[in-house]
């Protein structure tokens, strides 16, 4: 699942610290490195240190909200894939045509992975 | 009565119903006996048989004519009906013709017979199809309204609901249903973490799975949980006693039919029978109490206003009962009296009839205002039905938001991370048993944190549900 020359890099954001261990550690390895947030601040943060490929955004994280979040990915991580969590569902539809892909917590991990794998190996979604 | 709901019940099923057939046959048997005692039939079962022959052929024509018609559209056009009701006045004529041709001193005439035949049919017809498509109608409307009522007093005991108890009571559901089952699966999580496999733990895993789909279930579910009793079976019909509860009199209008059709009914054959005198003294005698019809319901009137309601079934005995007798006593006081010569018969046949033609009017124009009554009723209590329904979805839809907001991160993301950390844990608890043991001890913390987050919600609940007051829209 790597990026050529370099470990993808994954930013794992997610109110629930149980969440974000569990995730972290499916998906660590030699090929991915892992960067986690428990709110917008943090994913800021986190997609400020660059080369980011893939964020998993749970949708209901403490801040400004999902539209906000989707934003500052696209801004700060043009190249970063976006998978959104959430125990909805559905995504809402205005936010739709600017993720790359939605699962429902809680998602099987093998899922998680078969996703995270195909989402690095294609383009990221449109600026909102 | 109007105008519509006539055609309405010309055009529907019971202008052609055997039923109406069947029941019209005592009367038109009794004019046919009267009618062609002048013809002078053989014995009298010559005038049986005629009876009988005659009603067979309008009943092919009408209710056969009408059922094969009536295949290709349930309702029919009122010039169709009354094609049908003319083919069978022809052919009632015809079959009298014939069959006095062969038992009787005298041949009929089909075309005077077709013309009485024909003005009795414009009187009786319609007016008995219209009262008991009414009737039918009615049993309907009752029935309907009846659901409606109830369907209505139970949405208004549940629009006294406000969205805070509605959201309180959806809480204390939740709360109820989840507590014991969070309780048993920490317990079992808890004394199964020294020897947990990987097996126990995604076991564990898919019952805290199931826990968090009936959370969403019941946060999200269309119906809330019934506050009152699911809805009693009712009957499409109510009875006929029930049909005829009507605190009404028949218009003073009915008099003016009822004459008009006695006399049609009975005046032209007793001019064939026994000759003009009698027929002048029958017309009288009807007009008279015809007027005596008209005059009567305005005592009814004054009485009901009175507060002293009467029922239509009482008001009709009432009236037929002083109007009959009327008749009687003209008859029998207009000189010379029919009483005492051998043309008695028509005594009983101009009562019979009259009796049989106020019924009938009486019947159609009573059940026809209380239907429009009622169905105005109906209507209306439908309208607020509606309003109360979209007033409570609209509660119900502002509570269900606020409930999952109260649910979604503390008790659904929770039992979520929860399943998915169990599932991990069945990846890495062989291979990294302390990171697993690490990962327990998180979901458990996790489990009493949904459970204080239940008993924090459900004390909440028990505090708002009986204080709450503001009424969402």
């Amino acid at each position: 699942m790597a990026v050529p020359d370099r470990p993808a890099v994954v930013v794992v954001a997610d109110d629930d610290d149980l969440v974000r261990a569990v995730l972290r550690m499916a998906l660590a390895s030699a090929a991915v490195t892992v960067r986690e947030a428990a709110d917008s601040r943090e994913l800021a943060a986190a997609l400020s240190g660059g080369d980011v490929d893939l964020t998993i955004l749970d949708i209901s994280m403490p801040g400004p909200g999902l539209q906000a979040n989707v934003l500052l990915v696209h801004e700060s991580a043009p190249a970063s894939r976006i998978l959104i969590l959430s125990g909805d569902a559905e995504v809402p539809a205005s936010q739709a045509p600017h993720i790359n892909d939605f699962a429902r917590k809680p998602i099987d991990l093998d899922d998680l992975r078969s996703r995270v794998t195909r989402l690095l190996s294609t383009a990221p979604s449109g600026t909102p | 009565m109007s105008i519509s709901s006539l055609r309405a019940a010309i055009g529907g099923a019971w202008s052609t119903h055997w039923v109406i057939w069947v029941g019209l046959f005592p009367v038109t048997l009794l004019f046919v006996l009267y009618r062609e005692q002048a013809l002078g039939p053989a014995t009298v079962w010559w005038s049986v048989t005629s009876a009988i022959a005659q009603h067979i052929a309008v009943g092919l024509v009408v209710v056969v004519g009408g059922a094969i018609l009536r295949r290709r559209r349930s309702i029919l056009p009122v010039a169709v009906v009354a094609t049908l009701w003319i083919l069978a006045c022809v052919t009632r004529a015809l079959v009298t013709y014939a069959i006095t041709s062969v038992g009787y001193a005298e041949r009929s005439s089909p075309i005077a017979d077709t013309l009485i035949w024909l003005a009795i049919s414009v009187m009786w017809i319609p007016v008995t199809v219209l009262g008991v498509a009414e009737i039918d109608q009615r049993r309907l409307l009752l029935a309907a309204r009846d659901i409606t009522t109830d369907a209505l007093i139970t949405e208004r005991a549940e629009a006294e609901e406000t969205a805070q108890q509605l959201q309180a009571r959806l809480l204390a559901t939740v709360t109820a249903q989840l507590t014991p089952v969070l309780s048993d699966l920490h317990d079992s999580l808890n004394s199964a973490r020294r020897r947990i496999t990987s097996s126990t733990a995604a076991e564990l895993g898919l019952r805290i799975s199931r826990v968090h789909d009936e959370t969403i279930d019941l946060v999200t579910a269309d119906k809330a949980p019934a506050a009152t009793d699911p809805e009693p079976q009712r009957a499409t019909r109510v009875t006929f006693r029930r049909a005829f509860e009507i605190a009404a009199v028949p218009p003073a209008r009915v008099a003016a039919l009822v004459t008009l059709a006695t006399i049609v009914g009975i005046v032209p054959d007793t001019a064939r029978v026994y000759g003009a005198v009698a027929s002048l003294q029958v017309a009288v005698a009807v007009i008279a109490s015809g007027i005596l019809l008209a005059a009567l319901p305005a005592l009814f009137a004054e009485r009901a206003s009175r507060g002293k309601g009467m029922t239509h079934l009482r008001a009709t005995v009432i009236l037929q009962g002083v109007a009959v007798a009327a008749a009687a006593v003209f008859l029998a006081v207009l000189p010379p009296s029919v009483w005492l010569a051998d043309q008695w018969p028509v005594v009983p046949l101009t009562l019979l009839g009259f009796a049989l033609a106020h019924t009938t009017y009486a019947i159609a124009f009573i059940v026809s205002a209380a239907n429009a009554d009622d169905d105005a009723a109906l209507r209306a209590a439908s309208a607020e039905l509606d309003a109360l329904r979209t007033c409570r979805a609209e509660r119900s839809r502002l509570a269900r938001e606020r409930m999952a907001q109260l649910m979604h991160g503390p008790i659904q993301g929770r039992l979520a991370a929860c399943v998915m950390a169990l599932n991990f844990h069945a990846e890495i608890v062989t291979t990294d048993p302390a990171r697993a043991e690490t990962m327990l001890d998180s979901v458990l913390e996790h489990l009493q944190g949904v459970s204080a987050e239940l008993q924090r919600l459900g004390a909440e609940a028990d505090n708002d549900s009986p204080t709450a007051s503001t009424k969402y829209p």
